[in-house]
């Protein structure tokens, strides 16, 4: 199976970062299946993620087994049989604990990384 | 319970379980191309190349079932089990090499184990038979141990941080049996307060 090609242009995923951008998905977006939410959020980061589609499927697994979402067949677009995933109250609660932690760090890494006004270049 | 505590639950189960075909999973994948697809043809491309385009997006399928499938297991579970296994046929198959490892286990094991045995009886335990062992002092005058029978006199007689003092001493004797052999035995001196010092009766450590 021929695999995309990963160019400098796009960005890798960090580690537990997808979980974090399926719950924020489900969240604004409503349920959704697993395709969806793959279109979702290349489209929400303007294609500038690299996305493995097929890695999306471990993180639902993962997310429903810590009952973050729950997960119900129903019909796609195309009426085949498909799953759609919603959040959960915990799963919203999770959602909110970690942005606000995603944001702290990034804050700090971002002002550490930041070229100081006294230094060279 | 925890989201992550739930996780590793249902991945204990699952690992006991044991890997079973995802046939939910099969489905999906199936539906993720078809809708892809579908995107793809009304983005003006023709049918083959939109399904094409679709199964790339998705990447491998195959990975996608084994990272769900690891996620509903324990993976390094399963990966020392088979580490094991590997081990066990190994192991099978070249006998000699088997039989001298464990002989050199069993006598590196059987060696630490005397040597443990002894220390800790020999240096930790203290004498057996004495009711304080944590609470006996051994004094000597010199580096070489002993004192003179008159420094342990004055010390008994003016120590005041002790219970009692007495005198051990090691000799060597030579006795001579009825039919004339002599036999030399190592013995100890010992001054008379010697054993209800040290809680016991001088029968029971006499032989």
């Amino acid at each position: 199976m021929p695999q995309e090609k990963r160019t400098p242009a796009k960005l890798d995923l960090l580690q537990g970062t997808l979980d974090l951008l399926v719950l924020q998905t489900l969240a604004s977006m409503g349920p959704q299946h697993g395709y969806g939410l793959a279109r979702r959020i290349e489209q929400l980061s303007g294609d500038e993620v690299l996305l493995n589609q097929g890695t999306i499927y471990a993180s639902l697994v993962r997310l429903q087994q810590r009952r973050w979402i729950s997960a119900e067949w129903g019909v796609s677009e195309t009426n085949r049989r498909a799953k759609f995933y919603s959040i959960t109250k915990a799963g919203t609660r999770e959602l909110a604990e970690e942005t606000s932690y995603w944001q702290r760090l990034t804050a700090v890494v971002g002002r550490v990384l930041a070229p100081s006004p006294g230094s060279a270049k | 319970m925890s989201g992550r505590l739930r996780e590793q639950w249902h991945r204990i189960v699952g690992f006991l379980r044991g890997r079973q075909p995802d046939r939910d999973l099969d489905e999906e994948l199936a539906t993720h191309v078809e809708l892809a697809t579908a995107d793809y043809v009304q983005q003006g491309m023709s049918g083959d190349e939109a399904r094409r385009r679709a199964s790339i997006k998705l990447g491998s399928r195959l990975a996608a079932r084994e990272q769900t499938a690891d996620q509903r297991s324990l993976p390094w579970m399963e990966s020392c089990i088979a580490d094991l296994r590997y081990a066990v046929r190994m192991m099978r198959k070249s006998p000699g090499f088997t039989a001298t490892a464990v002989a050199m286990l069993a006598a590196g094991i059987g060696l630490n184990v005397i040597v443990f045995t002894i220390t800790t009886t020999v240096l930790f335990k203290g004498f057996p038979g004495v009711r304080d062992n944590d609470r006996l002092l051994y004094v000597t005058a010199r580096r070489s141990g002993g004192a003179s029978y008159a420094d342990f006199e004055d010390w008994r007689a003016q120590a005041r941080s002790f219970q009692g003092m007495a005198l051990v001493h090691g000799v060597q004797q030579t006795y001579s049996e009825e039919d004339g052999y002599p036999e030399t035995f190592y013995a100890t001196e010992v001054t008379a307060n010697t054993f209800s010092l040290v809680g016991r009766t001088s029968s029971s450590l006499a032989r």
